[in-house]
């Protein structure tokens, strides 16, 4: 989708907040934020939760403090898994006996946290269309939905640098189909990516999935 | 329910919805949000203090530090670390939420290399906690990618004119760390005060580590 969240190479947003002094959480609700989405995380694909998060209210993607957008894609997230209801978020009242919920100590969430890894990989079951130093071209058009090729890598060639095997698909896994495909490290001169802006010695490498690329053909 | 068609997304509407009926004050929402979890029993007050303390105190750039420290000073575990960073990782006990796969990138005298994500805020979390507001904000995740001197210069880095520049935007599940260039002058110093020069810029590659200051 060629939605708000797609920043890379876009121009206007100013210089980076470097100098503010860093701090995990802003207050409470930050981490209140942080904290809902360790707890409250269910079925659902973490794809689906970044494509959900792609969908807020651009406005609010832009305006909103970052961990106030998560706490909102939780919203609807719990809401189309059924765990809560849009009326119940609005009112406050819980219909229902309630659930009762783990009390965890710090112990506990950190070990929670560390089993909590994610792997995403998978044996191959078809072979690599690629192999290192092969030259691509990347899709020409943006897709519906979520995909994870950004808008300034579309219609670019590049040069395979590495392969990981087989990763779960994202575009399909925010769809809830848990599909694996190639995925591969290609580098881009930044002169092929932003024209004039690029320089020489200066690459950018992006993870890519063996369905945003097509061979680059005989020319270099 | 989620429409999956493609030209259509519930969630769209379930956003527009939520955002009309509840306070614009962004707080005010979240809060709404603990109310009914709460109430449903979905979460308890006991696990939110656990979760705050764990990533306000306890998961940090420390251990990414640790692991670079080592690197500097074994060439054994470093060459691991960069072939087989997940082994290692599991072996101290700092796998986690994003840090599933972790890939370590080395910065030499020939080569910078700088993360990003553009399209979310990818980072290894397991290893450096929750990403800086620079790390997240649109003008790192536009620029770094087109403009990476400019933006490198913001932080007071100003790379030499031939230097291999290399940015990796964290587009899948491979969460990178910089492997920074230990500084000159620091031959003398144990791991564990190697370790303490080594800051969360240094691991994403907006610095490099600087030797420790001189003294009298």
């Amino acid at each position: 989708m060629d939605g708000i969240h797609d920043f890379g190479g876009k121009q206007g947003f100013g210089k980076v907040p470097v100098g503010r002094d860093y701090t995990p959480f802003h207050d409470r609700v930050d981490g209140l934020s942080l904290a809902i989405m360790m707890e409250c995380t269910f079925d659902w694909p973490l794809d689906r939760a970044r494509h959900v998060k792609e969908l807020l209210p651009p406005i609010n993607y832009l305006a909103d403090p970052y961990f106030t957008g998560w706490a909102m894609t939780y919203m609807v997230l719990l809401i189309e898994s059924g765990r809560l209801t849009a009326e119940e978020i609005i009112s406050g009242q819980a219909s229902g006996d309630p659930a009762t919920p783990a009390r965890r100590t710090l112990p506990e969430v950190m070990e929670r946290n560390r089993i909590s890894a994610e792997r995403f990989d998978a044996p191959a079951n078809n072979t690599p269309a690629f192999g290192i130093g092969d030259r691509i071209n990347t899709a020409e058009h943006g897709k519906p939905g979520h995909t994870r090729l950004p808008a300034y890598a579309r219609a670019k060639r590049g040069t395979i640098v590495a392969h990981h095997g087989t990763h779960v698909f994202p575009d399909e896994m925010a769809l809830r189909r848990r599909v694996h495909d190639h995925l591969y490290t290609v580098a881009f001169d930044a002169r092929d990516l932003f024209g004039p802006d690029g320089t020489p010695g200066h690459e950018v490498l992006l993870d890519l999935w063996q369905p945003y690329l097509t061979p680059a053909g005989e020319h270099p | 329910m989620p429409h999956d068609d493609h030209d259509h997304d519930h969630a769209r509407d379930l956003h527009d919805h939520l955002h009309t009926h509840l306070p614009e004050e962004p707080a005010l929402r979240v809060k709404a949000l603990e109310t009914v979890l709460l109430r449903k029993g979905l979460i308890s007050a006991q696990s939110i203090d656990a979760w705050i303390e764990a990533y306000a105190n306890q998961i940090g750039p420390r251990r990414g530090a640790e692991l670079v420290a080592r690197a500097w000073v074994d060439p054994d575990f470093k060459a691991r670390l960069m072939q087989d960073a997940d082994t290692v990782v599991r072996e101290v006990g700092y796998e986690g939420v994003e840090g599933g796969h972790i890939r370590v990138v080395e910065n030499t005298p020939a080569v910078h290399n700088v993360i990003v994500c553009t399209l979310c805020s990818c980072y290894p979390w397991s290893l450096l906690g929750i990403p800086p507001d620079w790390y997240k904000s649109a003008a790192y995740r536009s620029r770094v990618v087109r403009e990476p001197r400019a933006v490198l210069a913001e932080f007071g880095l100003v790379l030499e004119e031939d230097i291999q520049l290399r940015v990796w935007d964290a587009t899948a599940e491979l969460r990178y760390l910089v492997l920074p260039e230990r500084p000159a002058g620091t031959e003398g110093l144990s791991e564990a005060a190697l370790a303490a020069l080594v800051t969360r810029n240094a691991m994403v590659g907006t610095e490099r580590v600087a030797a420790p200051a001189m003294r009298g």
